[in-house]
């Protein structure tokens, strides 16, 4: 009996406990260091990125970045957001993410700073207008990204092979370097689930096209078109043929350092993935490997008659807005601008370390005469495309984008058929264009403006 | 491989030597032959040749490691494991791991040792509910108490400190180690208790003359259980901690492994640091845990 | 009883009823949550992926009644059988279940992967194989795992009175008959206990999924934890994974509450 009375007694004791902590609540981590979450493929992109982006930045307010890793970041922003904390700049992983951080009032709204700090004029005009929710600037893309046909120049040259510009030429190098013992084109999901939209991406532009896709995105074309059908038929017929990765299975155990590796090797013929690649490709090749290898890149081949034989898939990499609830909103903003528009620091970053810009005009006298000339190439060539296209990262609302990730391995495996995946698309992204969800895209005719 | 061959004639020639002496006083009568032996010995194998092979290539060059996965290291490349302590910032994890399991192990023995004695030997109403209720709740999904536990975290203040996570390890381990030590300790004689009860001694003084040493066996095995456990987890571990000079072993090497080296000579490197201490650990400590396990149910004290 | 009471209702009581409450919201994880009722429930009852996850976890619970009770109650038996090496082999089996489940999945990765190790000398792809991928994430998971039941039915088997065998060996019992006839009996508030959390993890399993496949390939792994942990961070479903999360809680609850029935009916203790 005496314990059931001290038992009262505890509870309401641990009760007023608790209260207390709670009314601490508000009191606690007022630091005044702007704090960064970011991640990092490796120790020495952290090490230089640290060095030169955050230690040498010389704002009002000093930066206090946290490295995680790759495929947490996100969980750990959303999960802090959710309970009212966060760093101070919020990292996402483009804008299909950022509407529904903002619909929660989460980012602050960035549209005065854009004029005090004229982004209009240094941005592309295609990636603020997808960076924007209710005509609202929330986010700024801190990097953009396509995507590109890699291949080793010394091994396409010893097989005989050429980089493929026409659907035909891509199976021919395909069936070519199979016969040879090779696997036709170096891939896998092992490490990021996400890498089976970058192959959607490329079969959607490249096969059905770009025009194609921006009906569907408007809402004017159902994805269950036959087009969007018959593109992803045709990329898991090349999946089920051992073409990527060689073989379904061994795609879906394949990590990242094992792809690079074929493409260096010339186990691999080629390699299909997008421009952050340039900075992952650096450790495999050269002297850093300790091997004489090399690699190039191309732009992708048109798989159909009546698409334009250069498209460039546009990528939003990474957008990063502000917190609402960040102490200094201003100079979370004095530092974002740093980060995507000092252009001395940008370029030297990417010429230094292969990072991805933000997509600013970058002009060839931005680089110095050290600069590598595939990055030169891409960084001048893109900002001119005459056609663009979409990733599924950027341009597709969120549950459809993950919808298609995840359900595309069932198309692979022969579990589910390619119309009835396409219905799925449908469907989901009938509810969110419904919910006006879907990101603002720009015409397929080009950037040149 | 040549352990199996061994083993089984060592066993026989044990048998020979001294056979009766050890049947009476310890464990029943022993009949094992060749084939026993056999079969344990593969057991031996199978539990321990992944984590040799592993050690094995926390000892090659890479090189070596693409052409000859399975085999010996030809050079001990010992350098391995300076780079990975290094790469990965072992010290620093293991640091902090030894706080956060320390805090953990003694909290939850005190938690767990208190609520178990209560359910074992006083007779509380509705102990049997609440142990219904311990059941269920070791038995949640916990992947979902992130975001409220987070929400109420920060709100608390105990977001980002090791006492945070302390707090919810102890919460998240202690109905287990409660039902393991009520069970334990069901299983200890009550004659002392009684005895003592009737010689007029305090429900304090049985517990800390009669209960604690009796149980210290069951306390030892939980602190074990419950420690690994601590050591060994990672997904609260990344959300409730974000400086990164907080964060336990575990975690650094999750995210070390996890494509920030292509290494797999320095990322074997740093699983075998990660795990040499716990190995150590139990290595010391195996003899009374197990011992203590075993002989506790007889009564012994 | 009281700091447990405590700690339990910060860390677990009132997570459970926040969830219960989401569980009947849309809640995306993000922002505000609208009240609908059991749409959720329903939706689940009608979702494929629920249905596959939920499978699989009947599949993992049949494989770990079966192989690491069979190895751990195998192991412990021989294991007072013998006279020598007793300790060693104990401490031997022991030894996978202190590495932790991170290490464990590196360790396997490498051995299962079909470019070294065994997945390569047999042309295997056991995690790649959409047929073979939940058997090889199992056992990995039975192998940390069998050695722990080895050594808690050892020391459970070490406490049977030794007379009993010694009657029964005069009685002219051979160690199979001694083993249904006295070692089973004897444990069997350990074996019950342990079948019970078997059961129960089995339904929780996550950490070797997570770290080793995530679900993958094509779903063929995952299990509800994973589906749970995906719609609550991946997809935005926040209210969704919370049912997920109560059916799984219902799911656990029924177990414990057949096993209390049983143990009452049949009159055991824990």
């Amino acid at each position: 009996m005496d314990i059931t009375r001290r038992n009262v007694l505890f509870a309401g004791g641990a009760v007023g406990l608790l209260a207390i902590l709670t009314a601490c609540s508000s009191a606690g981590s007022a630091g005044s260091d702007l704090d960064y979450w970011y991640y990092f493929s490796d120790g020495n992109q952290q090490k230089y990125f640290k060095k030169h982006f955050v230690d040498d930045y010389k704002g009002s307010v000093p930066v206090r970045l946290t490295v995680k890793s790759s495929d947490t970041i996100d969980r750990l922003t959303q999960t802090a957001l959710a309970a009212g904390k966060g760093p101070a700049l919020i990292v996402t992983p483009g804008p299909s993410q950022v509407d529904a951080y903002s619909g929660a009032g989460y980012l602050a709204d960035l549209t005065k700073y854009a004029d005090k700090y004229k982004w209009n004029e240094k941005f592309s005009k295609w990636a603020l207008e997808a960076s924007k929710v209710d005509g609202k600037l929330v986010t700024l893309p801190t990097s953009y990204e396509s995507m590109a046909f890699y291949f080793n120049p010394a091994v396409i040259d010893k097989n005989k092979l050429t980089v493929p510009k026409t659907r035909e030429e891509f199976e021919n190098f395909c069936t070519e370097a199979k016969a040879k013992g090779m696997i036709p084109l170096a891939a896998g999901n092992a490490d990021w689930k996400g890498a089976n939209e970058w192959h959607l991406t490329v079969a959607f532009n490249h096969n059905a096209g770009p025009h194609a896709i921006y009906s569907a995105l408007q809402g004017k074309t159902p994805w269950t078109d036959a087009v969007f059908v018959d593109s992803v038929e045709l990329l898991a017929s090349y999946f089920q043929r051992g073409w990527y990765g060689g073989g379904v299975d061994t795609y879906f155990t394949n990590q990242f350092p094992k792809v690079y590796k074929q493409l260096a090797s010339g186990e691999a013929a080629g390699m299909i993935s997008g421009t952050w690649e340039f900075s992952n490709l650096a450790p495999y090749f050269g002297k850093a490997a300790g091997n004489s290898a090399e690699w190039d890149w191309a732009t992708l081949p048109s798989f159909r008659k009546g698409i334009p034989p250069v498209v460039w898939d546009l990528g939003i990499g990474q957008s990063t807005g502000v917190n609402a609830k960040a102490p200094n909103v201003a100079a979370a903003a004095e530092y974002l601008n740093f980060l995507t528009t000092n252009t001395k620091t940008i370029a030297a970053s990417i010429e230094a370390m292969n990072f991805q810009p933000p997509p600013i005009q970058l002009t060839v006298a931005d680089f110095t005469a050290n600069a590598d000339e595939r990055t030169t190439r891409l960084y001048t060539e893109l900002p001119k495309a005459q056609t663009i296209g979409y990733t599924t990262w950027t341009f597709f609302p969120q549950k459809t984008e993950t919808y298609m990730i995840n359900e595309f391995e069932k198309v692979l495996t022969k579990q589910l058929s390619a119309k009835d995946y396409c219905a799925g698309i449908q469907l989901r992204f009938a509810k969110e264009l419904a919910a006006g969800q879907v990101p603002t895209a720009p015409e397929p005719a080009g950037l040149s403006s | 491989m040549s352990l199996s061959v061994k083993l089984p004639l060592d066993g026989n020639v044990g048998e020979v030597n001294r056979s009766n002496a050890a049947s009476r006083t310890r464990s029943p009568v022993g009949t094992a032959g060749v084939f026993t032996y056999t079969i344990l010995t593969a057991l031996v194998i199978f539990a321990l040749g992944p984590i040799v092979l592993f050690f094995f290539s926390a000892l090659k060059t890479q090189n070596e490691l693409a052409s000859n996965p399975l085999g010996l290291p030809q050079t001990w490349q010992w350098g391995n494991f300076i780079d990975a302590w290094q790469q990965a910032n072992m010290g620093a994890g293991l640091f902090n791991s030894v706080v956060i399991v320390g805090g953990t192990v003694i909290l939850t023995c005190f938690v767990a040792g208190c609520a178990a004695y209560a359910l074992a030997r006083l007779e509380i109403r509705g102990g049997s509910a609440f142990i219904t209720y311990l059941l269920v709740t070791s038995s949640l999904p916990t992947q979902m108490f992130l975001v409220p536990l987070f929400y109420l975290w920060s709100r608390a203040g105990l977001y980002d400190t090791q006492f945070g996570l302390i707090l919810i390890y102890v919460g998240l381990f202690s109905p287990f180690a409660t039902l393991l030590l009520r069970s334990f300790m069901l299983t200890m004689p009550k004659e002392f208790e009684e005895a003592a009860r009737m010689d007029g001694a305090g429900e304090l003084k049985i517990l800390l003359r009669i209960v604690l040493p009796n149980a210290l066996p069951g306390l030892l095995t939980i602190a074990l259980v419950t420690g690994l456990s601590a050591y060994n987890e990672f997904l609260f571990a990344i959300t409730f901690i974000q400086n990164s000079d907080l964060l336990p072993v575990s975690t650094t090497f999750f995210s070390f492994q996890q494509g920030f080296t292509q290494n797999f000579t320095l990322i074997s490197a740093a699983g075998i640091i990660m795990i040499a201490p716990m190995l150590i650990l139990f290595l010391a400590l195996q003899r009374r845990f197990i011992d203590g396990l075993s002989s506790s149910g007889l009564g012994g004290a | 009883m009281l700091p447990l009471v405590l700690v339990n209702i910060v860390v677990i009581l009132i997570p459970s009823v926040s969830s219960v409450i989401y569980s009947f919201t849309d809640w995306s994880g993000i922002g505000n949550a609208t009240f609908i009722g059991f749409d959720n429930y329903t939706t689940m009852f009608g979702d494929a992926d629920f249905r596959n996850a939920l499978w699989h976890n009947i599949l993992w619970t049949i494989f770990f009644l079966i192989v690491p009770m069979a190895m751990g109650l195998f192991g412990a038996y021989a294991l007072t059988r013998v006279r020598r090496f007793r300790l060693l082999f104990r401490v031997a089996y022991f030894i996978p279940y202190i590495v932790a489940s991170v290490v464990s999945a590196s360790i396997w990765r490498s051995l299962l992967s079909p470019d070294t190790g065994v997945g390569k000398i047999l042309g295997v792809n056991f995690l790649g194989d959409r047929n073979l991928a939940l058997g090889s994430v199992a056992f990995v998971n039975n192998w940390a795992w069998w050695g722990f039941l080895v050594v808690v039915f050892l020391a459970s088997m070490q406490s049977i009175n030794p007379n009993l065998y010694e009657a029964a060996a005069m009685d002219g019992a051979g160690p199979t008959r001694q083993f249904f006839s006295i070692t089973m009996p004897s444990i069997r508030p350990t074996f019950a206990f342990l079948g019970l959390m078997t059961i129960i993890w089995s339904f929780l399993s996550f950490d070797y999924v997570y770290i080793l496949t995530q679900g993958g390939p094509a779903g063929s792994t995952d299990v509800l934890s994973t589906l749970l942990y995906r719609n609550a961070f991946g997809t935005l479903q926040a209210g969704y994974a919370s049912a997920m999360g109560v059916v799984m809680a219902l799911i656990s609850g029924i177990v414990v509450a057949v096993y209390l029935w049983i143990r009452k009916t049949r009159n055991w203790e824990i």
